[in-house]
């Protein structure tokens, strides 16, 4: 008798979450000494706290950090609040609090509720509402009134997402947004090719086209092949992205065509390359097609301490090019403490101009002063054409309270 | 009697065979477990974990996890061998990669896993395509990252130590955003390059 039963227990063992509530906080302080832009002695200076909270299926997420300086230079860019509390309650999990929506501009911040619920297998509803709140990426005016309501629907090769987004408020007028997203997955298995497209209509002037097709294939062993291409293109670029960069580089749209390869080893060890032709329409003069090149090897988790990792990246468009050769070698030494070295060379011709070279490299260190608290600090020089040398000083200081 | 004790003995040795089965610890069948689990409780040590699960006020139970197995009778090593592995959240909640400085143990998926990967998904352009993938199915990112993961690099741009851009960047970032803007707006805005540009503080391009 208690044989079956307590397989049938094990068996839904799976289910059962841990029940021991575990909290934490983390208090980080950054400081840095360094010139800035005007020559002048630059001191940063920053605050983060971070809080974690699970209890039984509840978590609570918190983080806020501020800044301060003392120089003449622009004030660090810190605007950052987040708290939030999220539960997941039989097929559905809700989120209570400031938090960050998923839209298909960038991500916003909001304060208000969300929940997602899933039936079945196939259906998933996704909710949210509330007031928006800048928060660094903001788009939406502070105030405004926002919210969603999304369906996935996934049977067999295909995923569509269908949804509707709301906005109004006192000096925003009402706008509606409607967005069907399908996915094709034409094949099984994870090297399956996918197609995918989106298009997004909102009053009056919004439209907005994605395209993206992806197929990865297996060559031989542990490596794999891909090839992928895309397209974006909004009628009307300042609805969809704002103020932000791309409505003043790239306001028509985006094409895209890239191949890549990424082979893995023993142990987490992976190259990885890719290349990209980017062609994009605009208002600024002087189109052209962009070239993108980035490689990298990652070496694998092995008995030894130490890691190096070199990388690569090229960039060719229309202000010039160029190359940037990395390497990172880190180790842990026997007490504890961790050390890296960093260093670039990166040859670069803006337009027409010649080919000059910059060069910067940096140590840093970090160990733990006491249990909970640890102590990090940098070291960093760099020439880059207005300084011959540029050192940077920083530093920072983490309390842990479990 | 002649006839009958042939049929007793059989009796005798069934009913003894049915005891001794009913007695022995049960094997776990090995087809529900992964090679792999299997190979990670097979290096599993008690006596290692012993210390810091009492500091954390952990019992058998909290690992164990068939309706409270208090019977002192059963030791750990009986626990392993029988029927009683773990689910695999009970390793996650103290070696837990996603959970910064919150994690209890070693959060380093090779401490156990031998071939763990990324996901097929994370392939040589996850970068760029990441935040796509994230649209299409958000809850499967927070399978193995916390919450906060986002926000450690999304909004937290304090430049003291390297953590997208290196010191060659300033350089030759003009560059790279006039080859493939859209990069460049997954982080900034408009009134980023103008706080530079336009207002003539330090370099102009």
């Amino acid at each position: 008798m208690i044989l079956p039963l307590l397989l049938a227990l094990t068996a839904h063992a799976q289910d059962v979450p841990v029940p021991t509530a575990k909290s934490s906080a983390e208090s980080e302080t950054m400081a840095q000494i360094r010139h800035d832009l005007f020559g002048a002695t630059f001191v940063p200076f920053y605050q983060y706290i971070r809080f974690d909270s699970q209890s039984g299926n509840t978590q609570f997420v918190g983080y806020a950090g501020i800044g301060a300086v003392s120089g003449l230079d622009h004030p660090p860019n810190v605007d950052l609040y987040t708290l939030h509390a999220q539960r997941k309650a039989g097929r559905g999990e809700w989120v209570l609090g400031r938090q960050q929506a998923s839209t298909l501009q960038r991500r916003q911040t909001f304060d208000g509720a969300r929940y997602w619920w899933r039936p079945n297998g196939h259906v998933t509803l996704d909710a949210w509402g509330g007031v928006a709140r800048h928060f660094d990426l903001d788009d939406f005016r502070d105030g405004t009134g926002i919210g969603r309501i999304a369906m996935n629907l996934r049977g067999g090769p295909m995923l569509v997402r269908a949804g509707a987004q709301v906005e109004a408020g006192k000096d925003t007028p009402f706008i509606a947004r409607e967005d069907l997203q399908a996915r094709a997955t034409l094949g099984k298995g994870v090297d399956a090719p996918v197609l995918e497209g989106l298009i997004s209509i909102a009053e009056p002037d919004f439209t907005v086209e994605w395209g993206r097709v992806e197929v990865r294939v297996p060559v031989g062993g542990r490596v794999d092949l891909g090839l992928h291409g895309q397209h974006r293109e909004a009628a009307n670029p300042n609805a969809l992205f704002g103020d932000a960069i791309l409505a003043t580089l790239a306001g028509g749209g985006v094409n895209e065509a890239g191949v890549s390869v990424i082979a893995y080893g023993p142990q987490w060890a992976r190259f990885s390359g890719t290349y990209r032709l980017v062609d994009y329409t605009g208002p600024t003069a002087g189109q052209g097609l962009g070239h993108e090149i980035d490689l990298a090897y990652m070496p694998g988790r092995t008995g030894k301490s130490y890691r190096i990792t070199p990388s690569y990246s090229f960039r060719s468009g229309p202000n010039g090019a160029y190359h940037a050769f990395y390497v990172v070698a880190d180790d842990r030494l026997d007490d504890g403490t961790r050390v890296q070295a960093r260093a670039a060379v990166v040859p670069f011709q803006k337009g027409h101009d010649r080919w000059r070279v910059a060069v910067d490299g940096g140590l840093e260190g970090s160990r733990d002063l006491t249990p909970g608290t640890s102590l990090r600090a940098s070291l960093d020089a760099a020439t880059d054409g207005t300084f011959k040398v540029d050192l940077r000083l920083g530093a920072a200081i983490t309390v842990r309270l479990p | 009697m002649r006839r009958s004790s042939p049929l007793l003995a059989l009796l005798l040795v069934g009913l003894s065979l049915a005891s001794a089965r009913a007695e022995a610890p049960a094997p776990f069948p090995t087809s529900a477990l992964s090679a792999e689990a299997q190979a990670i409780f097979d290096r599993f040590d008690h006596r290692v974990h012993a210390k810091i699960l009492e500091k954390e006020h952990l019992g058998c139970t909290a690992c164990h996890q068939v309706g409270g197995t208090g019977d002192p009778r059963l030791s750990a090593a009986k626990l392993d061998a029988a029927y009683l592995p773990p689910p695999e959240q009970a390793c996650h909640y103290c070696h837990n990669p996603g959970a910064g400085e919150r994690k209890i143990g070693p959060g380093r998926c090779a401490l156990c896993h031998d071939h763990v990967e990324p996901p097929a998904s994370h392939g040589a352009d996850w970068v760029h395509r990441h935040g796509d993938e994230m649209l299409v199915g958000a809850l499967q990112c927070e399978t193995c990252h916390r919450p906060t993961f986002c926000i450690d690099c999304h909004n937290r741009k304090e430049p003291i130590f390297f953590q997208v851009h290196d010191r060659s960047w300033i350089t030759v970032h003009g560059i790279a955003a006039r080859t493939d803007p859209t990069t460049c707006g997954t982080c900034h805005l408009q009134s980023d390059c103008e706080s530079c540009h336009a207002t003539g503080a330090g370099r102009l391009p």
